[in-house]
């Protein structure tokens, strides 16, 4: 499904340069629980930004399905990303402003989906997580676990073939995490392929496979 | 002063001149014998404005020695006329540009304002697909509802008393629609121009940046 190839990223300092990833060889098959694991500035968070586009890198190769990403351009690989990966943070990031509705649906209408097509799809979503009756109200008014559940009902609402989570329990208590986490592992049986970056190898045991990352290298 | 003489400065066009604000009244150009002169009406040619002052003073000295030469142009009293419109023209400019001036300030400290604080709503915008031109005009439009009130308001105002102002001309324009569609769609450009550049600015930026939480 994807694959990097060589991939570095780096800032620099004067003449230091500082490696945020070095080499780092990652190939990923459609259908995967990947988890990457590491301890705090390994670069788990940054390998997982530059998997869903949202970062850049400085050198090596990277294929997503059919497209050579490296040599895509903003735009495309914008359209790249909102058609095929969902986010999921560990903050949640809801727009506070938007209903749990709104939420769900924003992603839809950056997608260009119909109106109608929009209800159908996020009434489903909102049936399929029982957050029918949280529909109209605002993220503020949920629980941390409520809340996550909403951020992965507007990961998931366009289908994509890879979901990304940064620490998606790091903010929740060991109930929350659990349901969050066998979620997880539904939506993977169903086909969805998931990366999660990870602090606890409980959480990492629900993946297929664990990446060990250290120093912007994988172990 | 002799007939001829008279007669001679005569022989040139006389005109009158009347203020806007006043219609122009029928008029009667006179020549009579027993008539004083105190101020005559001459026209010369543009170019030869130098030799004909001189040609007159030397005329007014023969007629007589002892009354004293002085002449005003036409043009110039014209104008004075209207200065005190020019005045208030000219101070209506500047204040004008003072308002929006320190309206645009506002504006845009407004705007840095929101481009804050919706820093992490526009990075979550982004990440779930929005694009650059789609936040700018977000982030923009919102700015446009005050300005619209404000010229829900400031319209019946300005029409109110430009309509009041031209009472006083006898000659006057009609107020027309599309000087307030012209002023109104120049408020609009103004504003958006002061407010794009900070939400372009926001929309540009690194959405990972904006999201992390440490």
């Amino acid at each position: 499904m994807l694959e990097l190839k060589g991939i570095y990223k780096w800032f620099n300092t004067g003449n230091n340069r500082t490696f945020l990833l070095k080499d780092v060889d990652l190939s990923v098959k459609a259908g995967e629980f990947i988890s990457i694991m590491g301890p705090s500035g390994s670069g788990k968070s940054t390998l997982l930004n530059v998997v869903g586009m949202l970062d850049t890198f400085d050198q090596g190769e990277y294929h997503f399905l059919h497209e050579s990403v490296h040599k895509l351009k903003e735009k495309q690989r914008s359209a790249l990303y909102k058609q095929y990966i969902g986010f999921v943070f560990q903050a949640y990031h809801l727009i506070d402003e938007l209903t749990v509705y709104e939420n769900i649906e924003t992603p839809l209408i950056y997608q260009d989906v119909k109106g109608s097509e929009r209800k159908a799809m996020v009434a489903d979503m909102l049936d399929r997580f029982q957050i029918v009756g949280k529909k109209d109200l605002f993220p503020p008014q949920l629980s941390g676990g409520q809340q996550q559940l909403v951020g992965i009902a507007r990961a998931l609402i366009a289908k994509p073939k890879l979901l990304l989570a940064d620490e998606p329990t790091g903010n929740l208590n060991s109930k929350q995490g659990e349901e969050i986490m066998e979620l997880f592992k539904e939506l993977n049986n169903e086909g969805v392929t998931i990366i999660q970056v990870t602090h606890s190898e409980k959480n990492a045991g629900y993946g297929s496979r664990v990446i060990n990352l250290l120093d912007g290298m994988i172990a | 002063m002799g007939k001829p003489a008279r007669a001679k400065l005569l022989a040139y066009y006389a005109i009158f001149i009347s203020v806007l604000c006043e219609t122009i009244d029928p008029l009667i150009i006179r020549l009579d014998d027993g008539w004083s002169w105190g101020t005559i009406l001459i026209r010369t040619s543009a170019e030869k404005t130098k030799e004909a002052l001189a040609g007159l003073e030397k005329v007014c000295r023969t007629l007589n020695p002892k009354f004293p030469f002085t002449y005003q142009f036409s043009d110039q009293e014209y104008s004075k006329l209207y200065r005190s419109e020019q005045v208030v023209s000219r101070l209506s400019n500047i204040f004008a540009f003072i308002a929006i001036f320190i309206s645009c300030l506002g504006l845009f400290g407004l705007a840095m304002f929101t481009a804050e604080q919706r820093t992490k709503e526009i990075g979550v915008r982004k990440v779930l697909g929005a694009s650059v031109p789609g936040i700018v005009s977000l982030l923009s439009t919102q700015f446009l509802k005050p300005v619209a009130i404000a010229m829900l308001i400031a319209f019946p105002v300005a029409w109110y008393m430009m309509n009041h102002w031209l009472l006083d001309f006898a000659y006057r324009i009609e107020i027309e629609w599309w000087i307030f569609a012209i002023a109104g769609l120049l408020t609009i450009g103004i504003a958006l121009l002061t407010v794009s550049y900070q939400s372009i600015k926001a929309a540009l930026g690194n959405p990972v940046r904006s999201l992390r939480t440490e």
